[in-house]
């Protein structure tokens, strides 16, 4: 009775301090009309690009905790003033993934990331989705986060 | 109940099923590079919360990670194994996986895939399910009638909850309406494209075909039902094999359509669920061990206390 009383409580808890005891609240609200989420794009050091795939370098956190951890820290930075520790924090944590995927691939290593914000509108066909370029993160020869001209 | 013949060795063996399932989430996990993310990262949940900063700092590298992940491993074996006190070594396990698992929930997003292993984990160590299937002998207790049946269907209950909850928090927050309205196609598309550890591309095919909107709200609706449902699963092997051909398939097909992938629970739905409705059809046969230990009982319980003087 004491578990199910525990897990049942951890519904109406503070998440933080009530783990392992957590609400479950999966696919649980109507969203915004548009889906908007982050792209990435790795630029190599030989040139070549391709998409890049942060939660594939730590797939300890899983996917959603990667690309959702990211995509706040993003929003974050962008709505803040250049140099804020909230954009610090996304350049530090991109860096981090590159060098993390740099130590697996050292023969072509990565470069800088651009991110770009996507949006679909309904009824969310890919094609139709509006791109816009956020920023790029250098790794080499030095970290920096470069917003993008608007 | 699907548990009914539920005995010593088969809750024994859903403690083993769980606690493999553990060492594989533990020994196939590159958990220490958690430590080249920057520590800003990380905020603090669960038991992290009452780690000082310096405790942290102490733990922010490769090797304490290693360390941390080796503890949990051997804690873990242990619990498994069944060697010397079991619950006190499942105690330790439960300690150090919730330790790992917490550690993990620190870097953002809720995920929920390793909560309910979690929970089962819990349930478990309250259980008596070191009867049986263990490297020490343990001492043979005499149990009511039915108390591995019960066992069987706490962790059921336990490990169900995380998908009632949902379903509840769903038709409490949004009501019907969620099922009418485009929200599901917008949950495929985005998913499909922000979640990028799996290669599939048909969730963004799906969205663009002709009553995709209807098919989806059709089949999110039928899974809402089935969440709801589960903690009623195991009463009955008809319900049990209705809710599982409904959970299954979403289970399968849910990492394809929208990349997300619940392989904790895949496991416990056949240790919990396929499992018991395909072998636990009879009742238990004993182990040779158990066998000889109850006939030895039966020769001491059939004995007078003073049988042995009078003999002499």
């Amino acid at each position: 009775m004491a578990l199910f009383a525990l897990i049942a409580l951890g519904q109406a808890a503070k998440q933080k301090e009530a783990f392992p005891f957590v609400a479950f609240t999966m696919y649980g609200d109507a969203p915004a009309r548009a889906a908007a989420y982050y792209d990435y794009r790795a630029v190599h050091r030989s040139g070549r690009e391709e998409r890049f795939r942060p939660s594939q370098v730590v797939s300890t956190l899983g996917s959603a905790r990667v690309a959702r951890g990211l995509a706040r820290r993003l929003d974050a930075a962008r709505g803040a003033p250049p140099g804020d520790a909230a954009e610090r924090l996304t350049a530090d944590a991109l860096v981090a993934l590159m060098q993390l995927y740099n130590e697996d691939h050292s023969d072509d290593p990565v470069r800088a990331v651009a991110i770009e914000h996507v949006v679909l509108e309904p009824p969310y066909h890919a094609r139709d989705a509006r791109r816009e370029l956020v920023a790029t993160v250098q790794a080499e020869p030095h970290a920096a986060y470069e917003r993008a001209a608007r | 109940m699907i548990y009914a013949h539920a005995g010593p060795r088969r809750l024994a063996m859903l403690r083993v099923a769980v606690l493999v399932l553990w060492l594989y989430e533990l020994a196939s996990d590159p958990f220490e590079r958690l430590a080249a993310l920057p520590r800003a990262w990380f905020e603090p949940h669960g038991p992290w919360l009452l780690a000082p900063d310096a405790v942290l700092a102490l733990l922010w590298n490769e090797t304490a990670l290693f360390g941390l992940k080796l503890a949990a491993l051997a804690s873990v074996s242990l619990a498994l194994l069944g060697l010397g006190r079991p619950r006190l070594c499942m105690a330790l396990a439960l300690a150090l996986v919730t330790l790992v698992t917490s550690f993990v929930r620190g870097f953002g997003h809720a995920d929920h895939a390793d909560v309910p292993l979690l929970w089962a984990t819990l349930a478990l160590a309250l259980l008596p399910a070191w009867d049986a299937l263990t490297v020490s002998k343990a001492p043979v207790t005499a149990r009511a009638p039915g108390t591995y049946a019960r066992a069987c269907a706490l962790v059921a209950l336990v490990f169900s909850f995380g998908y009632f909850e949902t379903a509840v928090h769903r038709l409490a927050r949004e009501g019907g309406q969620i099922f009418l309205g485009p929200s599901i196609l917008h949950f495929i598309a985005r998913d499909t494209a922000a979640l990028d550890d799996l290669p599939f591309t048909f969730g963004a095919w799906l969205v663009e075909q002709p009553g995709a909107l209807v098919l989806c709200n059709a089949g999110f609706l039928l899974v809402t039902v089935a969440e709801l449902a589960a903690p009623f699963a195991h009463l009955r092997r008809s319900v049990s094999i209705a809710w599982l051909a409904v959970i299954l398939p979403f289970h399968l097909l849910a990492p394809i359509v929208m990349h997300v992938f619940f392989r904790e629970n895949l496991v416990l739905l056949c240790a919990l669920y396929v499992w018991p409705l395909w072998a636990w059809r009879a009742p238990e046969v004993p182990a040779p061990r158990e066998l000889t230990e109850r006939a030895h009982q039966a020769t001491v319980s059939s004995d007078p206390p003073n049988s042995a003087g009078i003999a002499g």
